[in-house]
């Protein structure tokens, strides 16, 4: 027998670097926002924050998301004291008071996994009471053991433009299978531009939109994760 | 002199930051086709001006350099590499000065540790939070360059333990600290301070007063400073309130403050040239004009980016082009291009149609009206970029396909157009050209040597599809992979969120070893050959052992339920090389006659290597150990003979997931298995080689027995097709019949297995694992299986 559906999916909405205005969703969603941009570079880490407007309603915003990336142009100088300066930086783009939850979006190689890992850690060791660590995933890292040492509350598989393997996922998820790793049964996300036939039920799932969010994108949103369930 | 990064750095707090970086998460992209440029050595030639496919999912910046190539006008390796990554982060301020050194907070907070009181500091915050989630930059490199040079200055003058340097760094700290935060005070100055310690102060004060967001208290002490002869700071004093009164204007956005700004300008406008700042006077000019005059420096970037010779800060002079020409009434003719070929509908349009129904058609009308608008600037001015925007536009077979087909035959091997013109000429006769005359064309093509990887790949795409026989179709489905990593640097999508991470199970070899892989294109037509052939290619030595595991394990499942079992026999001939980690029953199922053990070992395979597919599209290969081998299982159904069911073999769409502009259950005529959709919005329908073509009636009888089943949430499976078995019934049945049987016990566990990633029939996995616990309790297969999932 197939997996039953939950009754309900909880919605984050992403709002990435460009103005938004997400009001409309009022209480019927949660939202992220990208709060900070930071580049390894060399030796150097080059942080900076939003310079979008979001314009959202009192407590829907609960998620600052901090996006990391490494420049592969020159070779990574990575010592503690990098590591230590990265993660100051990410929980400095999560320090207001309405932060429930951080996400780290940091995509990396195979061979720099232990600085992925090695950043959350060290966010972790800072991060304040009370507040939960996310972490975005390649959807085909939910299918490796290393990912279990990532010390974070929430990984959330992104099932959109999933290359090769695509298809593959997909069709495992249709048919009430799941990732094999733990941590990514309790999230997901999906994108406006890829819908996503059926999905786990009842995880938390995080709303990517291409382009700046409107009402409408939201309600077709919104009707197609209902259906996955039935709703 | 102020170094350039500081022009960088005030243009960057002024003007919209690249969207592009900032687009969405990382996402994988193609592995084969990269609208970003490929590596080093492939976007060097670009910005020597050797133009390859143009790709209209590329960035602006990199459509703008193609644009430029187009036009006779140069771009150039510093020019390129600046275009080449979203404008402009301070990481790339830095990218663009490596000869630098070590600047900034590092150099500041390295410069810190000269004074041993100083407290520890990991990092400082640069920026202030702003309204709506926004952070407003403050505090930029030069700020810290300049501190740690004057500290370290004060330190080797006055001694690292002296108190007014302590006092003095104290003071820095604060400032520095007010970057990230109201609310700071400064410590008090000491009584009867020295000299140089005062003017110093009266310094850090006026730049206090401007990270605090007092813009005019800021300029009028910048001014002081700058009449004051005693002070070492003097020659700043103009540029420095010029800034602070340009940062006031965009602050506030009064005319009166813009007017303020463009006076102090103007002052300093008139000072020596090798006054401090004086070079930046256009440059804030242009920062304030980008606010309140945008149609005038609209015109007045188009002006200068039409030059030949490509302006110094190229990647900043054309994100201001972008986003004002976005803005405004007319868009001037590069963005105009650059919007044609991307033939993006209006967002609130989109937004409508996806409420109110019509997405199809508004793409439809988008893209037809983007076509024509091509087409017709193309006819007024013969100018090649409106050629190249028609084409990527155009559908094969389309009323306007023969003209622009035969007007790009007629673009000349000099033009930087050529390739472009090539490529679309090709797609769009694809099908109608003799198949000689194509291979011909594109064997002359890819005999050059200055082809990139991409291009080649898209280009052998094409040839392939026209291969005279199995043997060109071997050599010419593998694709060249790139940027991948660690073997191969340079490239640059890493920095648009395409993802630099690739697939695995792809390639000829696992992780960034592996270097080929079979095309999109080619799996499909792999998957849409007959048995016969497709055994015949898993055998080609062309073709590497990993692609042949690929070819040969979907062979072996198409075998199966085919019931063809003297090719399951050759097959696991061949496999027992290839996938040695089940040689043991490779040999037991050559060793078997046919009947029902038989079925039943050819079926504990399936049930052992979930991966196995009759199709590539959603095959996964097994790599490593058996308990490596990649999820999920699927429901194998077996039809009788003479029982088949339609045929419905896989979508193309499916096959194009990694590339662009396809749904998932869209039209085969509208995909494109050769750029992936990174080439443009015309189709490139899938050709079939002429010796798999006429083997598509034999392919066709076998599809009819391939069930791919489809399943959804809180529903019952479809019924079986008519005389259907599932295998994992028949093993279940020939277990409980052939208890002794020595593969019962394991087969069981892998059918709970099978139950628990998604390849469950029927409660499958719970009748096993009954039937394992009941009859072998004691047997390690039954310790391995604790629990089943139903």
């Amino acid at each position: 027998m197939l997996a039953a559906p939950a009754a309900s999916q909880p919605l984050t909405i992403w709002a990435w670097e460009r103005p938004e205005d997400l009001r409309f969703a009022g209480r019927d969603a949660e939202v992220a926002v990208m709060t900070g941009f930071i580049v390894l570079a060399g030796g150097r880490v080059e942080a900076r924050g939003r310079r979008f407007p979001l314009r959202a309603a009192e407590g829907q915003v609960t998620t600052a998301v901090v996006h990391l990336q490494i420049d592969h142009r020159r070779p990574l100088v990575w010592t503690a004291a990098r590591e230590a300066e990265a993660a100051h930086a990410v929980l400095g783009f999560a320090r207001a008071p309405w932060v429930k939850r951080l996400q780290v979006d940091f995509e990396v190689r195979a061979s720099e996994r232990p600085i992925l890992l090695g950043v959350l850690k060290a966010v972790r060791a800072g991060l304040p009471s009370g507040v939960e660590l996310s972490m975005t995933a390649l959807a085909s890292w939910c299918e490796e053991a290393w990912l279990g040492q990532a010390p974070v509350d929430e990984v959330a598989p992104m099932l959109f433009r999933m290359g090769p393997a695509g298809a593959s996922i997909r069709n495992r998820l249709a048919a009430g299978g799941d990732f094999t790793e733990p941590k990514c049964r309790r999230a997901l996300a999906v994108s406006t531009d890829t819908p996503l036939p059926r999905a786990p039920a009842g995880r938390r799932v995080y709303l990517f939109n291409p382009r700046s969010w409107s009402a409408a994108d939201f309600a077709l949103a919104r009707r197609r994760i209902e259906a996955w369930s039935g709703e | 002199m102020v170094r350039r990064v500081a022009a960088f750095a005030v243009a960057m707090a002024l003007a919209a930051p690249g969207a592009a970086l900032a687009s969405g998460p990382g996402v994988i992209g193609p592995w084969y086709v990269d609208p970003f440029g490929g590596g080093a050595a492939d976007l060097q030639r670009v910005y020597d001006g050797r133009l390859g496919i143009v790709m209209a999912r590329a960035s602006k910046p990199q459509l703008y350099m193609a644009w430029r190539l187009l036009h006779g006008q140069r771009v150039g390796r510093e020019a390129g590499a600046a275009l080449s990554i979203p404008c402009c982060d301070a990481s790339a301020d830095w990218r663009y000065a490596p000869e630098m050194g070590e600047t900034g907070m590092h150099a500041w907070l390295d410069a810190r540790k000269l004074v041993p009181l100083a407290p520890e500091l990991e990092r400082i915050d640069t920026e202030r939070a702003g309204p709506d989630y926004t952070s407003i930059p403050t505090c930029f490199e030069e700020a810290f360059t300049t501190a740690a040079a004057t500290l370290k200055d004060r330190v080797a003058k006055y001694g690292a333990t002296s108190g007014d340097v302590t006092l003095w760094l104290q003071t820095q700290d604060a400032v520095f600290e007010a970057c990230g935060r109201p609310g700071v005070t400064l410590p008090l100055l000491s009584a009867g301070p020295p000299a140089w310690l005062k003017a110093d102060r009266a310094y850090q004060e006026a730049a206090f007063a401007l990270y605090d967001g007092r813009h005019d208290e800021a300029a009028d002490r910048f001014a002081a400073i700058g009449k004051d002869k005693a002070s070492p700071w003097r020659p700043m004093g103009p540029y420095l309130r010029a800034r602070s009164l340009v940062r006031g204007a965009l602050a506030n956005r009064t005319p009166e403050a813009f007017a303020k700004a463009r006076a102090a300008i103007a002052d300093l406008s008139k000072l020596p040239e090798k006054t401090y700042g004086r070079g930046e006077v256009r440059d804030m000019l242009r920062i304030l004009a980008y606010r309140d005059r945008p149609a005038q420096l609209l015109a007045e970037l188009d002006r200068e980016l039409a030059g030949r010779e490509p302006p110094a800060d190229i990647a900043v002079a054309f994100r201001d082009y972008a986003n004002l020409a976005d803005k405004a009434a007319e868009r001037p003719q590069p963005m105009a291009w650059i919007a044609t070929l991307r033939a993006a509908p209006d967002t609130d349009a989109l937004s409508k149609a996806e409420t109110e129904g019509g997405v199809t058609d508004l793409y439809r009308r988008t893209r037809a009206s983007a076509l024509a608008q091509a087409q017709a600037r193309w006819e007024a001015s013969r100018d090649v970029a409106w050629l190249v925007a028609a084409l990527s536009l155009v559908d094969p077979g389309a009323p306007e396909a023969a003209g622009l087909a035969a007007a790009a035959a007629k673009v000349g091997a000099g033009d930087p157009a050529w390739l472009t013109a090539q490529y679309h000429l090709t797609r769009l006769t694809l099908r109608s050209a003799p198949a000689a005359e194509t291979r011909a064309r594109l064997d002359a093509i890819l005999a050059r040597t200055d082809l990139s990887v991409s291009d080649r790949n898209i280009l052998t795409a094409q040839r392939m599809q026209v291969a005279a026989d199995p043997g060109e179709f071997a050599r010419f489905s593998l694709r060249q992979r790139l940027c991948r990593g660690e073997q191969e640097d340079g490239c640059t999508r890493g920095f648009w969120h395409a993802s630099d991470s690739q697939p695995y199970g792809v390639y000829d070899r696992t992780g960034y070893e592996g270097a080929r892989g079979f095309g999109e294109d080619a799996r499909a037509i792999i998957d849409r050959l007959p048995l016969k052939d497709r055994i015949a290619l898993g055998r080609d030595a062309r073709l590497p052992a990993a692609m042949r595991l690929d070819v040969a394990l979907t062979n072996y499942g198409r075998a199966v339920v085919l019931g063809d079992h003297a090719a399951v026999d050759a097959l696991a001939a061949d496999l027992e090389v290839l996938l040695p980690q089940l040689a043991p029953e490779w040999r037991k199922i050559r060793a078997t006659p046919v009947g029902l053990e038989k079925r039943f070992v050819e079926f504990f395979v399936l049930a052992k290597v979930p991966g196995v597919r009759t199709d590539l599209v959603d095959y996964n290969r097994p790599e490593g150990a058996v308990a490596q081998f990649r999820d999920p299982w699927t429901n194998w159904i077996v039809l009788p003979k003479g029982k088949p069911v339609k045929p419905e073999p896989p979508a193309l769409a499916l096959y194009q997931q990694a590339g662009a502009g396809v749904d998932s259950d869209g039209p085969d005529a509208a995909t494109d298995l050769a750029c992936l959709g990174e080439c443009g919005q015309g189709a490139s329908p899938l050709r079939l080689p002429d010796f798999a073509a006429a083997g598509a009636a034999q392919a066709t009888i076998e599809r009819g027995y391939f069930v791919r089943p489809r399943y959804s949430y809180g529903e019952e499976p479809p019924p079986l097709p008519p005389g259907g078995v599932a295998a994992w019934d028949e093993m279940l049945a020939f277990a409980k019949a052939n208890p002794k049987h020595p593969m019962v016990p394991e087969a069981l566990y892998w059918i709970i297995r099978a139950g628990r990633w998604g390849g469950s029939h029927n409660h499958s996995g719970k009748r096993a694992f009954e039937l394992l616990h009941a009859a072998y309790p004691a047997s390690a297969w039954a310790k391995r299986s604790p629990y089943y999932y139903d």
